[in-house]
């Protein structure tokens, strides 16, 4: 089962997910890490969550690219957090597929990894950034970016059972019913 | 307390005059983009509730350094720049929770107009960043406290809480 949530910077959609993950999965929980941090801010960010999941049980596994070569095995549930770092880290960084594999479309490979955790683990929740309501972006590399996040993330709405939209920290259902 | 959000011109403040039956020159609103902290903290209504918050990170002002916001703004160039100074991480998640607690002790019943600032490409800026963050956060203790939030698109109210 999938369940993506989604949210703005800062509207609380990670807090949202981790508690999710927490009366989904009650134990065993992974979290798969997938932001390389490379500043004192996203440290700080890191850090943050750190602390918060620490508490909460979980295991934690980087994952920077390719998503289905993760070892997943053996955690009924699974937190990605996020999908618009995943995207990113594909498409600009040195180990993504862009840089290292040339023409692989990037959105499909995404997806072969999401439904690869879809058939291990049970409970599937990813974290996905809403960044699509300003101006777009003047830079054909962005302007991409946004693109295809917007792609994914229609793409996992359509596999999911439910969807959240988190708002000031409040989720707003976009599809399901609900699931707790 | 009551919590209005949404995208530039939804017309916001023109739901939240009709459904409190105000009007929009009202003495009992103040605004983000001029107004002191002790309005914020004493009037009614708030509206442009954003523009306050980029103030204060802006004008460096109103935050000093043992996290207590000083309603005169700083005292000293060093709390003026505390916020951003290099090398220094300010964390939005601190100052917003400052702001709303203190608006939660002295404005408990007080309707705040926001405009959502955190549905774009995460800005290159770290200024920017920080002030979507903190914009964010501060939206997520408020409505935890508000009885009331509703998201205005089109001039219609979605009733979140």
């Amino acid at each position: 089962m999938i369940i993506l949530i989604t949210g703005g910077s800062g509207s609380g959609k990670s807090e949202y997910a981790e508690n999710l993950a927490v009366k989904l999965g009650k134990r065993d929980l992974l979290y798969i890490a997938t932001m390389i941090p490379r500043d004192g801010e996203s440290m700080q960010r890191v850090a943050r969550h750190q602390k918060r999941r620490k508490s909460e049980g979980f295991h934690t596994l980087e994952c920077h690219t390719d998503l289905k070569r993760l070892p997943v095995h053996g955690f009924p549930t699974v937190l990605l957090e996020c999908m618009s770092n995943l995207l990113a880290n594909e498409m600009f960084s040195e180990e993504g597929i862009i840089k290292t594999r040339g023409n692989i479309p990037v959105v499909e490979e995404i997806l072969e990894g999401i439904a690869y955790l879809d058939r291990l683990c049970e409970h599937v929740i990813i974290v996905s950034n809403e960044v699509f309501s300003d101006n777009g972006s003047p830079y054909a590399e962005t302007a991409g970016y946004i693109k295809l996040l917007g792609e994914i993330n229609c793409r996992i709405a359509g596999l999911a059972s439910c969807v959240y939209e988190v708002v000031c920290g409040i989720p707003v259902c976009q599809k399901g019913s609900g699931i707790l | 307390m009551e919590l209005y959000i949404g995208g530039i011109s939804q017309g916001k403040l023109t739901y939240v005059c009709n459904k409190k039956n105000i009007s929009k020159d009202s003495d009992l609103i103040c605004d983000g983009a001029g107004c002191t902290m002790e309005e914020l903290l004493s009037k009614p209504f708030v509206n442009h509730f954003h523009l306050f918050i980029g103030r204060l990170l802006k004008e460096g002002g109103a935050i000093v350094t043992d996290g207590a916001i000083a309603p005169d703004g700083p005292k000293t160039d060093s709390d003026r720049h505390f916020l951003l100074k290099p090398g220094h991480a300010p964390d939005p998640e601190k100052i917003a929770n400052v702001l709303a607690k203190d608006l939660i002790a002295e404005n408990p019943s007080v309707v705040i107009i926001c405009n959502e600032v955190g549905c774009g490409i995460v800005p290159v800026d770290r200024t920017d960043r920080l002030y979507r963050e903190t914009v964010g956060r501060c939206l997520c203790r408020l409505a935890e406290y508000s009885q009331v939030v509703e998201r205005i698109v089109c001039g219609l109210g979605m009733r979140l809480k």
